[in-house]
C-alpha cells in the first residue's frame, strides 16, 4: 500500500493560498481557486495514475472500481470533477450529468476549512450545511477511501483528541472530591439487601433479590466481563456475513437469477440467507455455555451489513482503527474484501441508493441527506420489531416447517406470492437448522481433542443441545435460551442485526424454570441449578453484547455508542390483567445488576395495584447499583395508548419494549418502531422564517408569512403557521417511509423473521407486506420541551404580556440574543416552562403532541397500519441542537435540545414539578413512548434502603398519576466531570441517554456535556 | 389582628426536613439572633431587598427606576441600605431577578393550594408539609389557620421551631393539628445562649421538657435537633449537658445537624459580610470524624442519632 503523505502541510499549502489570495481582487481570486481545486484533484489523479500500489486499489474483484465525483460550491466559484474509470483517473472542469455523486460546499472558503478540519469540525460543517452530498452516499465514501490513501488525516484526529483531553481536564478541576466519585460505584455494589417474597408468581426463590450472590460467584461471567471492558478496540469488523452474501449473489445473480429471470424477492432473500448460514464458520467461544456467534470474532464484532448500515463505512476502512470514538479493529484481508469486492457490489444495491433511484432523488431523500430534520431509519436497518419467541419455542424449526407445509397443502387457492413467501420461510428455517447442525458438529469435534475436562463436558453438552434445538422445541430453560439466541443471530444475518427484540423474556422462560425446578429434589440441587441458570443467562447477555453496529464516525454523533438494543422487558401484567412478576423477573434483574452492561437493554413494566412495591424497589435498586438501568414504564399509560388504536386489550397487555422505549406486541405487531426520527424544532424555525430553514438556507416549507411584515396578529395566527410547517414535514415523513417500505418489499423482505408473527403464514404475506396481525410504523420527535417553551415564550411575551413585538423577538433570536441582553434575561427568568408546574405550559405541550399524533395516527403506512408517535431522541437532541439557531425560549444557537421530552434543566428546582407535568401529558399522543430523564444524586450519608425507597416513591407516584416512562440516572455531575478527564477509571460507567444506555466515556463530547448539564436533583 | 407573616420560600421535594417527601414553608422573622444562622434572610420579619451580582446583566433598568439614588455600581454591595426605602420598584423591573424581594405575602389559601399539589407524593412516601424559616410560631393565629387547613386535606404536619413561644397558646392553637415537632437545642448554658443567640434559653428548655412529657401520649412526636457549629455549639461540655438533659427526660433519639458553610455566600446579597473570616472552621463542612465523635457523646447517654 502506498505510503500516504504524512502531513497536511502540502494540502493546505494548495488551498491555504486561496485564503491569502482573497486580498488580491475577485476576478483573479475566482480563477485562482478554481485552478487550485483542479490542482488538488489533479494531484490525487496523478498519484493514482503513477503509483502501482494505488493502481491496485482500483482493481476490484468484479472489475475496475469506477467513480465519477463532482465538487462544487453553491456560490458558483468552484466546479470540477474527478473520474476514476477503468484504472485511469482524470479531472474535468465540468461535472458530468451522470456523476455518481457531488460534494457541494456553501462557499469556496468552506472547501479550505474542510481540508484542515478535525473530524468534529468536519461533522459540524456537514451538519450545519457547509458541506453536503448529492447523489450516491456510499460512493462518496469511496472517494474518502481514496483520499485516505493519499493524505493522512491522523494528525488532525490526534489534535482533536488532545484538545478534548485538555478541555476535559479544565472541566474536571471543578470536581471537589474525585476519590469519592471513584469509590461510589463499588460502594453501591458492595451492600446487598435481602428481598421479601411477596409476589404470587415467585415460586422458588427464597430471597428474590438473590442477595447471596455477587459476580465473584460466577468466574466465567467475571472473565467475560473483564474481556468485554478490557477491549482495546470497540469491535472487530468481520467480513464473514457480508462476503458470503455477496458470494451468493455473484454466483446466482441479484436482479436476475442464473437463468436471467427476475428474482422473486422472498426466495432471493431466503436462498441467500440459507447460503450464508450453511457456509458460516461455526465459531465457538471458549467457555461459552451457548452456541452461535455473529461472526468469527466472538467477543465483540461488527458484521457491517452491506445493504444498510455497513455501506456508510467505505471511507473509513483504513481510518476507523485510530479514530477518537469507537475505534474498530479490521484486518487487511477484511479491508481488501470490503473495498474490492463487497462494497462495489452493493454500491447501487443498498437501501439508500435503491430508494434514491426509485424516487429519482426526490424531496424525502434530499431532506434525509441534509441531516437536519427527518432521518429515515430504514436506510440503516429494518428497525425495531418483536418476534414471537414465546410462540416459536413451542414449535422449533421442524414444527414451524410442518405448520407452513400444512398451510400450503391446505390452501389450493393460494396465490403465487403466498406460495413463494411460505417456501421462502421454509428455506430460511432450513438455513437455521444447517447452522445449528454445523455448530453441533464443531462442538463435538472440539470436545474430542479438548484437554480441560470441564470445558470438554460443556462442549459435549453444547453439541447435544444444538443437535436438538432449535430444530425441536426446547424442553429445559437452557435449551430455551439457546433457541432464542440462535434464532436472534439468524435474524441478524437476514436483515441487519439491529432490529429484533427479546420480548417479555421473564414470561417466556418462567414455564421452563418451573418445570426444571419441579424435577429437582434437594436444596443443593436447586441451588446448583439456580447458579447454572444465572451462568447461562450471563452468557446470553454477553452474546447479545458481542455485536455492535458498524457506525461511521458521524454515527457517533447521532447515536453515540448506541448498541443494537436487544431489549428485554420485565414485569407488568398478563393478558388477563394480573400480576406477571415471577422468579425469572428477579433472576434477570440479578443478572442485569451483576453484569451492568448497556446491551441487552432492560426495561421494567410497573402496574401499581398489581405489581408489588417490593418489585418496584428491587427495580430501583438495580437502577441505583448500575446507575442507569432498567428504566421504568407505567403499564396503564402504555396500554391506554395502544388500545386507543382499536387493538385488542388482551393483546395490548402483552406489550414489550422495542429498541429504546417503544411499545410493540411480540409475535403480533410488526412495529418498526424507530422508522422516523424527526427534529420538531425544524418546522418551528421554518415558521419563524416563512418556510425557510435558516441554517440550511433552504426554502423548503410553505410560505406561511414573514414576522417582519406583521402578518401574525394573534398567537393563533402563528400557531397556524407552525402547524402548516409541521404538517408539511409530517407528510414527507409518511411519503418517504412508505417509499422505503416499498424498497424493502422488493429487496429486503424478511421471510425468516416473518415466521415469528401471527398472521404471516395464514395470509401468505411476510412482515414487509403487512402479514402480521397488527401493523404500525414508529416515529419519534425531538425537541418537544424546546418547542413548547418557545411557543409559550411567543405567546406570553409577544401576545399576552406584550413585553416586546414579534419582530423584536425575531431580531433577538436571529442575533443569538447578542444585542438583546435585557429581553434574553426576561425570557430566562419569567418564562413558564414545561416542567415548571405551569398548567398553560402543559396544555401547550399536549397541544403540540396532539397536533403531531393526530396526523401520524390518521395516515396509514405501506402495510395499512397507523404511525405511532414517540418522544425520545437517541443522541439526536445534541446533534439537532447543533444545527439549530437560537430559539424564542432563550436557548442559544448550537445548544442541545433536551433529551426525549425531558423538561429544560432550569424549568424547576423542584423535581416534582417535572414529574407532575410529564404525567399530565395525554398518553394517547405518546403511543410510541417517551424518554423522560431524571438525574438524581444520593447523598453519601444516605443508607442504601432510603435511597431506593425514595426512588420507588418517585416512580410509583409518577406512574400512578399517569406517567408513562421515566429513566433514572443515578450519578453525580462531579462523577461525570471526573470521568470526562479520567476515562480509564470509568470504563463501565453507564448513563441512559434518551432511551438507550451508553458508556459515558465513549460518548461524543457534545453529548457528554449535555448529560452533565442535565438538572441534578439531590436525594 | 396581627399582620400575616411573610414567607421567603416554599420549597418542594425536600427529603431532609422530616419523614418522606415534603414541602417546606419558610417564614420570615425569628426571635433569636444566632451568629451562625444558616438562613440569614430569615431573621428580619420584614421584606428585604436581595442583590445577586452573578445574575446581573448590566442593563441599568434599576438605576433608572430608583428614586432614592440608593443604587450604584461604585458601591461594592451595589445597594446602599441606608438610602433604600424598600419600595421594591427595582426588583419588580429587574429582568434577570438579580434584584429581588425576599419575603412575600401569601394567604393561607394560596399556601394550601401550593402544597396540596404534591399530595400524591406525600401519600406514597409518608411525607407532608414542614413549617420552618425563621420561626413559624411568631404568628400563632396565622400558623393555626394554616396547619388546620393543611391537616383537613389529610396531610402530615411537622413544625421546625427554636422553641421560644407561648406554650399555652401553642398547645391550644397548633398542637391539635401537629404530627411532629423538631425543636432545636443549641446551647445549654444560659449565658452562652444569650451571648450567641441573643436571648435566654429558659423558656425554650421549659417548653421542650413539657412537650417531651406530652409526646409520651403518642399524639405527636418530638425530636430534638442539635446544630453542630464548630467552636460554639459543638464543644463537648455543651453536648454533654444537652445529652444529660435529654436523658433526664427519657429521650433516646436526637438529630445532629453538621455545620453547612454555604450560608456565608448568602450574606453579600443582603448587603452584609460574614463575621467569620475565611480561616474560620465555620467556613468548612463539619469533618466526618468530628461528627462521629459527637454521635459518640450522645451514645454514652443512650441517645442515638437519627
Amino acid at each position: 500500500m502506498a505510503e500516504p503523505i504524512k502531513s497536511n502541510g502540502q494540502l493546505s499549502g494548495y488551498l491555504g493560498l486561496a485564503g491569502s489570495a482573497a486580498k488580491f481582487g475577485v476576478g483573479k481570486l475566482l480563477k485562482k481557486r478554481q485552478l487550485l481545486l483542479e490542482g488538488f484533484l489533479g494531484f490525487i489523479a496523478n498519484r493514482f495514475n503513477t503509483t502501482p500500489a494505488l493502481q491496485e486499489e482500483l482493481k476490484g474483484t468484479l472489475g475496475w472500481i469506477n467513480l465519477s465525483l463532482g465538487m462544487r460550491s453553491d456560490d458558483g466559484e468552484l466546479e470540477a470533477a474527478i473520474i476514476f474509470k477503468d484504472g485511469r483517473v482524470t479531472v474535468e472542469k465540468k461535472i458530468p450529468p451522470d456523476a455518481d455523486c457531488t460534494i457541494i460546499y456553501k462557499t469556496a472558503d468552506d472547501l479550505n476549512h474542510l481540508t484542515e478540519a478535525t473530524p468534529d469540525e468536519m461533522y459540524k460543517m456537514m451538519l450545519m450545511g457547509y458541506m453536503r452530498t448529492e447523489g450516491n452516499i456510499m460512493l462518496s465514501g469511496l472517494f474518502n477511501y481514496f483520499m485516505v490513501l493519499v493524505f493522512n488525516n491522523q494528525k488532525a484526529v490526534d489534535r482533536q483528541i488532545e484538545e478534548h483531553k485538555k478541555s476535559a481536564q479544565v472541566i474536571a478541576r471543578e470536581v471537589s472530591d474525585s476519590c469519592s466519585c471513584r469509590a461510589e460505584r463499588p460502594k453501591r455494589r458492595a451492600s446487598r439487601i435481602r428481598g421479601k417474597r411477596v409476589d404470587p408468581g415467585v415460586k422458588s426463590l427464597e430471597d428474590p433479590w438473590l442477595s447471596q450472590y455477587g459476580l465473584e460467584d460466577f468466574p466465567r461471567l467475571e472473565k467475560f466481563r473483564a474481556e468485554y471492558f478490557g477491549k482495546e478496540k470497540e469491535a472487530v469488523v468481520c467480513h464473514e456475513m457480508a462476503k458470503l452474501l455477496t458470494d451468493f449473489h455473484v454466483q446466482n445473480g441479484y436482479e436476475t437469477d442464473k437463468d436471467g429471470k427476475p428474482w422473486e424477492p422472498n426466495l432471493r432473500k431466503a436462498l441467500s440467507l440459507k447460503y450464508v448460514l450453511e457456509n458460516r464458520k461455526p465459531t465457538i467461544r471458549r467457555h461459552d455455555l451457548l452456541g452461535g456467534t455473529y461472526s468469527t470474532a466472538p467477543v465483540s464484532t461488527c458484521i457491517g451489513t452491506p445493504f444498510t448500515i455497513g455501506c456508510y463505512s467505505w471511507g473509513e476502512l483504513r481510518s476507523f482503527g485510530k479514530r477518537e470514538l469507537m475505534p474498530y479493529e479490521i484486518s487487511e484481508e477484511s479491508i481488501q474484501l470490503f473495498h474490492k469486492y463487497i462494497f462495489p457490489f452493493w454500491a447501487r444495491r443498498n437501501i439508500h441508493e435503491l430508494w434514491r433511484d426509485m424516487i429519482k432523488g426526490g424531496l424525502p431523500v434530499q431532506i434525509h441527506d441534509r441531516f437536519f430534520s427527518i432521518y429515515y431509519w430504514k436506510t440503516i436497518s429494518m428497525s425495531e420489531t418483536p418476534p414471537g419467541y414465546n410462540m416459536f419455542i413451542k414449535l422449533g424449526t421442524r414444527g414451524m416447517i410442518k405448520k407452513i407445509q400444512d398451510e400450503l397443502n391446505g390452501d389450493p387457492n393460494a396465490d403465487q406470492e403466498k406460495r413463494d413467501t411460505l417456501n421462502a420461510m421454509i428455506i430460511g428455517l432450513q438455513g437455521v437448522e444447517a447452522y445449528a447442525a454445523n455448530l453441533s458438529r464443531r462442538a463435538l469435534a472440539d470436545a474430542q481433542t479438548e484437554t480441560d475436562p470441564q470445558w470438554k463436558a460443556e462442549l459435549e453438552n453444547l453439541g447435544r443441545m444444538l443437535a436438538k434445538v432449535p430444530a425441536n422445541p426446547p424442553e429445559t430453560l437452557e435449551e430455551a435460551v439457546q433457541t432464542i439466541i440462535l434464532m436472534h443471530i439468524c435474524f441478524g444475518m437476514e436483515s441487519t442485526d439491529d432490529g429484533p427484540m427479546f420480548g417479555r423474556l421473564d414470561q417466556t422462560l418462567q414455564p421452563y424454570f418451573e418445570s426444571d425446578m419441579a424435577k429437582l429434589k434437594t436444596a443443593e440441587e436447586k441451588e446448583a441449578y439456580l447458579k447454572r441458570v444465572i451462568d447461562v443467562l450471563g452468557c446470553f447477555y454477553f452474546k447479545e453484547a458481542s455485536h455492535q453496529i458498524l457506525a461511521p464516525d458521524i454515527g457517533n454523533w447521532q447515536n453515540g455508542d448506541s448498541p443494537p438494543n436487544g431489549t428485554i422487558t420485565l414485569g407488568g401484567v398478563t393478558r388477563e390483567g394480573e400480576d406477571a412478576v415471577n422468579d425469572m423477573t428477579y433472576i434477570l434483574l440479578k443478572v442485569t445488576e451483576m453484569l451492568a452492561l448497556n446491551d441487552p437493554n432492560v426495561h421494567a413494566r410497573y402496574m401499581p395495584g398489581k405489581n408489588s412495591r417490593e418489585y418496584l424497589r428491587r427495580v430501583c435498586e438495580v437502577n441505583y447499583v448500575t446507575g442507569a438501568t432498567p428504566c421504568i414504564h407505567g403499564d396503564e399509560a402504555v396500554i391506554k395508548a395502544l388500545t386507543a388504536r382499536g387493538w385488542d386489550l388482551e393483546d395490548c397487555r402483552e406489550w414489550n419494549v422495542n429498541g429504546c422505549v417503544e411499545p410493540g406486541i411480540p409475535g403480533k405487531n410488526h412495529s418498526a418502531t424507530s422508522s422516523l426520527e424527526v427534529n420538531l424544532v425544524a418546522p418551528l424555525e421554518m415558521a419563524l422564517n416563512n418556510g425557510r430553514h435558516p441554517l440550511m438556507a433552504w426554502d423548503l416549507g410553505p410560505k406561511t408569512g414573514r414576522i417582519e411584515d406583521g402578518v401574525f396578529k394573534t398567537f393563533e395566527d402563528f400557531w397556524q403557521a407552525f402547524k402548516s410547517q409541521t404538517e408539511f414535514l409530517l407528510e414527507q415523513m409518511v411519503i418517504g417511509n412508505n417509499q422505503l417500505g416499498e424498497v424493502y418489499q422488493k429487496h429486503q423482505p424478511a421471510p425468516l423473521l416473518s415466521c415469528m408473527y401471527e398472521g404471516c403464514v395464514e395470509k401468505g404475506r411476510g412482515i414487509t407486506r403487512g402479514g402480521a396481525k397488527y401493523n404500525s410504523s414508529g416515529s419519534t420527535f425531538i425537541g418537544l420541551a424546546d418547542v413548547t417553551d418557545s411557543l409559550m415564550s411567543i405567546k406570553k411575551f409577544v401576545f399576552d404580556d406584550k413585553i416586546c413585538s414579534f419582530p423584536e423577538l425575531k431580531a433577538a433570536v436571529d442575533s443569538n440574543f447578542v444585542n438583546h441582553p435585557k429581553l434574553h434575561a426576561i425570557i430566562k427568568t419569567k418564562l413558564p416552562r414545561f416542567g415548571s408546574g405551569d398548567p398553560e405550559a402543559v396544555a401547550m405541550a399536549n397541544r403540540v403532541a396532539g397536533l403531531v399524533h393526530n396526523y401520524m395516527a390518521s395516515h396509514l403506512n405501506y402495510r395499512g397500519g397507523p404511525h405511532s408517535t414517540g418522544w425520545w431522541s437517541m443522541a439526536n437532541h445534541a446533534v439537532y441542537g447543533r444545527v439549530t439557531g437560537a430559539l424564542p425560549d432563550g436557548r442559544l444557537a448550537g445548544e442541545p435540545f433536551t433529551p426525549g421530552l425531558t423538561p429544560h434543566p432550569l424549568a424547576s428546582p423542584n423535581l416534582l414539578d417535572n414529574l407532575r407535568d410529564v404525567a399530565q401529558l395525554d398518553p394517547r399522543f405518546l403511543d410510541n413512548n417517551i424518554a423522560f430523564n431524571v438525574k438524581i444524586v444520593p447523598s453519601s450519608s444516605d443508607p442504601h434502603e432510603k435511597i431506593i425507597d425514595t426512588m420507588a416513591d418517585y416512580a410509583h407516584t409518577f406512574i400512578e398519576m399517569g406517567g408513562m416512562q421515566t429513566q433514572f440516572n443515578v450519578v453525580s455531575t462531579d462523577t461525570l466531570k471526573d470521568a470526562m478527564a479520567n476515562p480509564e477509571h470509568y470504563r463501565d460507567l453507564m448513563v441512559r441517554i434518551s432511551g438507550y444506555v451508553a458508556y459515558f466515556t465513549k460518548l461524543q463530547r457534545d453529548l457528554q456535556l449535555e448529560v452533565i448539564r442535565r438538572a441534578e436533583y439531590k436525594l | 389582628m396581627k399582620k400575616a407573616p411573610l414567607v421567603f420560600s416554599v420549597k418542594g421535594n425536600s427529603l431532609d426536613d422530616g419523614p418522606g417527601i415534603r414541602s417546606v414553608i419558610f417564614f420570615k422573622g425569628c426571635p433569636l439572633d444566632c451568629v451562625w444562622c444558616h438562613n440569614p434572610e430569615s431573621k428580619n420579619p420584614d421584606a428585604e431587598l436581595s442583590f445577586d451580582a452573578q445574575k446581573c446583566v448590566g442593563c441599568d433598568t434599576c438605576l433608572d427606576t430608583c428614586e432614592e439614588d440608593a443604587l450604584s455600581r461604585d458601591n461594592p454591595f451595589f445597594v446602599d441600605r441606608a438610602k433604600c426605602a424598600l419600595c421594591f420598584e427595582c426588583a419588580q423591573n429587574c429582568p434577570s431577578g438579580a434584584l429581588s424581594r425576599t419575603g412575600e405575602e401569601w394567604t393561607v389559601e394560596k399556601l394550601v393550594a401550593k402544597v396540596s399539589r404534591d399530595l400524591p407524593f406525600y401519600k406514597t412516601s409518608g411525607g407532608g408539609v414542614t413549617y420552618s424559616g425563621g420561626e413559624p410560631t411568631l404568628n400563632l393565629e396565622f400558623l393555626a389557620e394554616l396547619v388546620a387547613a393543611v391537616k383537613a386535606k389529610g396531610i402530615h404536619n411537622l413544625i421546625e421551631t427554636c422553641g421560644l413561644f407561648d406554650l399555652d397558646r401553642f398547645r391550644e392553637l397548633i398542637l391539635p393539628h401537629t404530627d411532629a415537632i423538631y425543636m432545636d437545642l443549641k446551647l445549654f448554658d444560659p449565658a452562652e445562649h444569650k451571648k450567641r443567640c441573643g436571648v435566654d434559653n429558659g423558656v425554650i428548655l421549659g417548653n421542650f421538657a413539657s412537650l417531651a412529657e406530652e409526646a409520651k401520649t403518642g399524639r405527636f412526636t418530638l425530636l430534638p435537633r442539635i446544630p453542630l457549629v464548630p467552636g460554639i455549639t459543638d464543644e463537648n461540655e455543651n453536648l454533654e449537658a444537652i445529652a444529660q438533659f435529654l436523658a433526664g427526660l427519657d429521650i433516646h433519639e436526637v438529630r445532629l445537624l453538621p455545620n453547612n458553610p454555604t450560608w456565608h455566600d448568602k450574606l453579600p446579597t443582603l448587603g452584609g459580610e460574614s463575621p467569620f473570616g475565611p480561616d474560620s472552621p465555620l467556613r468548612q463542612w463539619l469533618p466526618q470524624e468530628r461528627m462521629e465523635e459527637c454521635k459518640g457523646i450522645f451514645r454514652k447517654f443512650g441517645i442515638e442519632n437519627m
